[in-house]
């Protein structure tokens, strides 16, 4: 078996016990990226050069000074900072830019002794659903080149169903991380505001971006998650709470726990595919011993509505740095301001500017009662719906995606059908809680389908071990897509 | 519900600091009227005494979650480091047009 087949959590024990190198690993799949990642697109940039040099350094380590992840490598959306590396967000308006500093999250799997292999594709700002957004080029979905990756995060979750990295960072405002993990048959955790610093995070809508892993299994999820995790003084909005050793959690009974089925969401735009994998999920999970019963989420169906109102509010005011003065793209021009529009013009996509103006509109006075104030109120309701849920049960199940992956342009002109991609995903991003999608079958066509587990706030374990669970029991994670082979 | 005009996004655009060609303008125009037709069924919902949401946390008395540290000052960034960044800039300063005639 060559090295770049093996998942995260083998090539870990692999290199603890130091059968296999850092250097032979990291050569491996860097050689892999070079030879498939052309007709897949998965890295805008991959960092062949100091990969190689970090995985060197880190073969000379003393045994008792390597870290948990020693050796491991690790694909990163590029939206997250790495130091001395260009950090793009999928934009023109930061073509260039490099990174003065690494995230918190960089910078805890750094110290673990993860390697970061390169930067992957994005939607521009991690806005869309596709990762056609992207300023720079397309990702295919490795199961159909002709299909969309999902997105935002489609290069991390591409380069992880093919095998060109056991593992990714993404990042999931509204299903950033899930949907394309379910589009390309991988794992996809969000976990809950505030467990992860967004120290270094290119901010989109502050008040739901998180950063979290794609991977395989839920083990290997967990086993990043269990290291970016945790307090940072340097993200006020990161929580204290002790980290829990989510690859051990993983592994606890599932018989005690209760999974509801919101039967009241589920209803009209779901591919029959979809539903069918769906239902399969919950009567494996059944017959593991949960018990499944139904709840109600009456408010979960105005979701879309209400986070689009919140996060293009928010958005506008993130965006307003980009202003042609502190980095990225200067367009000259005569005035301050003419040189701050034009460079924001030039620099900006359709979507970004698209949700720029919504922001703004909805911030704008005369219409912040009736918009935005209106959509936080919707947001409570909201998650009183899941308060109310999680009284009874411990996870909600939903599938992920209402459609499995669809074909390259087939959204692209029509916003607001890409924005009901996500109908399933945002209810997580409103309420803060986590939620995981884990491979569960497959449509007619080959494409892989995504069920979603979402959990009580920082109760990531739980959701991860049903997960762990149902992959136990199930092979569909095992399948690889036909580009990777 | 507002009907969205070209007037209204070019209003917009320019609060946005946005420079925008027409053809966006007409193409943002139709957009927005149907994405806010979509969110009109936000006020078929009833959040009469309903507090607003503003963090992920501050329902369901996770509150405590976010903290603010104390007020110490640390050393920063490397100053001349992240001018390298900027398009134009140098001698501890960002260089921007002209602003005063």
């Amino acid at each position: 078996m060559s090295l770049w087949e093996l998942s995260l959590r083998s090539l870990r024990d692999r290199l603890a016990t130091g059968e296999i190198t850092a250097e032979e690993t990291a050569r491996s799949l860097l050689e892999r990226i070079e030879a498939k990642d052309g007709g897949l697109g998965a890295f805008l940039l991959p960092l062949a050069d100091s990969a190689l040099e970090r995985a060197r350094t880190l073969d000379r380590l003393p045994r008792n000074e390597r870290g948990p992840l020693h050796g491991v490598p690790i694909a990163v959306k590029d939206i997250i900072s790495v130091e001395g590396s260009r950090t793009t967000a999928g934009s023109r308006i930061l073509e260039g830019y490099v990174s003065p500093y690494s995230a918190t999250a960089i910078e805890r799997l750094a110290d673990a002794g993860a390697v970061i292999l390169g930067k992957t594709n994005l939607d521009e700002f991690a806005m869309g659903s596709s990762t056609e957004n992207s300023a720079f080029q397309t990702t295919r979905n490795p199961w159909n080149p002709d299909r969309v990756p999902g997105g935002s995060s489609g290069g991390s979750a591409a380069a992880v169903a093919a095998r060109l990295a056991p593992a990714g960072l993404g990042t999931d405002t509204g299903g950033s991380i899930r949907q394309p993990a379910a589009l390309c048959g991988v794992v996809g955790l969000k976990p809950t505001y505030g467990r992860v610093s967004r120290y270094g995070l290119v901010a989109f809508a502050s008040s739901f971006d998180q950063i979290g892993p794609i991977a395989r299994t839920a083990e290997d999820a967990g086993l990043v998650l269990e290291i970016i995790a945790g307090a940072d003084p340097k993200d006020s909005t990161s929580s204290t709470r002790p980290v829990p050793r989510y690859s051990e959690e993983i592994a606890r009974d599932v018989r005690s726990l209760r999974v509801g089925i919101p039967r009241d969401i589920l209803g009209e735009g779901v591919d029959e595919s979809v539903l069918e994998a769906f239902d399969r999920a919950a009567r494996k999970l059944a017959e593991l011993g949960v018990a499944i019963e139904e709840v109600s989420l009456p408010a979960a169906k105005h979701a879309i509505a209400c986070y689009y109102v919140l996060v293009t509010a928010e958005a506008s005011s993130n965006l307003a740095r980009y202003d042609g003065v502190r980095y990225g793209l200067r367009t000259r021009s005569s005035g301050l301001h003419e040189m701050m529009s034009a460079s924001r013009g030039a620099g900006f996509g359709r979507e970004v500017k698209r949700r720029i103006l919504l922001g703004t509109f909805v911030l704008s006075a005369g219409y912040y009662d009736a918009y935005y104030e209106k959509a936080q109120r919707v947001r409570s309701l909201i998650g009183r719906d899941f308060a109310r849920a999680f009284e009874r049960v411990d996870a909600v199940i939903l599938p992920t995606s209402p459609e499995t992956a669809f074909p390259l342009g087939a959204k692209s002109e029509d916003p607001l059908s890409m924005y009901l991609a996500d109908v399933f995903t945002i209810t997580a991003n409103l309420t803060g809680t986590p939620a995981v999608s884990f491979p569960a079958g497959f449509d007619t066509a080959g494409l892989p389908i995504g069920v979603q587990l979402i959990g009580r706030h920082f109760e990531e374990g739980t959701i991860l071990r049903l997960t762990h669970a149902f992959q136990t029991a199930t092979d569909h994670h095992l399948r690889v897509p036909p580009l990777a082979s | 519900m507002p009907k969205v005009t070209l007037d209204l996004v070019r209003k917009l655009a320019a609060l946005s600091h946005l420079s925008l060609t027409d053809e966006e303008c007409a193409g943002f125009t139709q957009d927005l009227e149907r994405i806010l037709e979509y969110a009109e069924s936000l006020h078929s919902l009833d959040t009469e005494g309903i507090e607003p949401t503003s963090h992920a946390l501050l329902e369901k008395g996770l509150e405590g979650e976010a903290r603010l540290r104390a007020d110490e000052p640390r050393p920063g960034l490397d100053r001349e480091r992240l001018l390298e960044g900027a398009p134009d800039g140098g001698d501890g300063l960002f260089k921007v047009p002209r602003v005063l005639p």
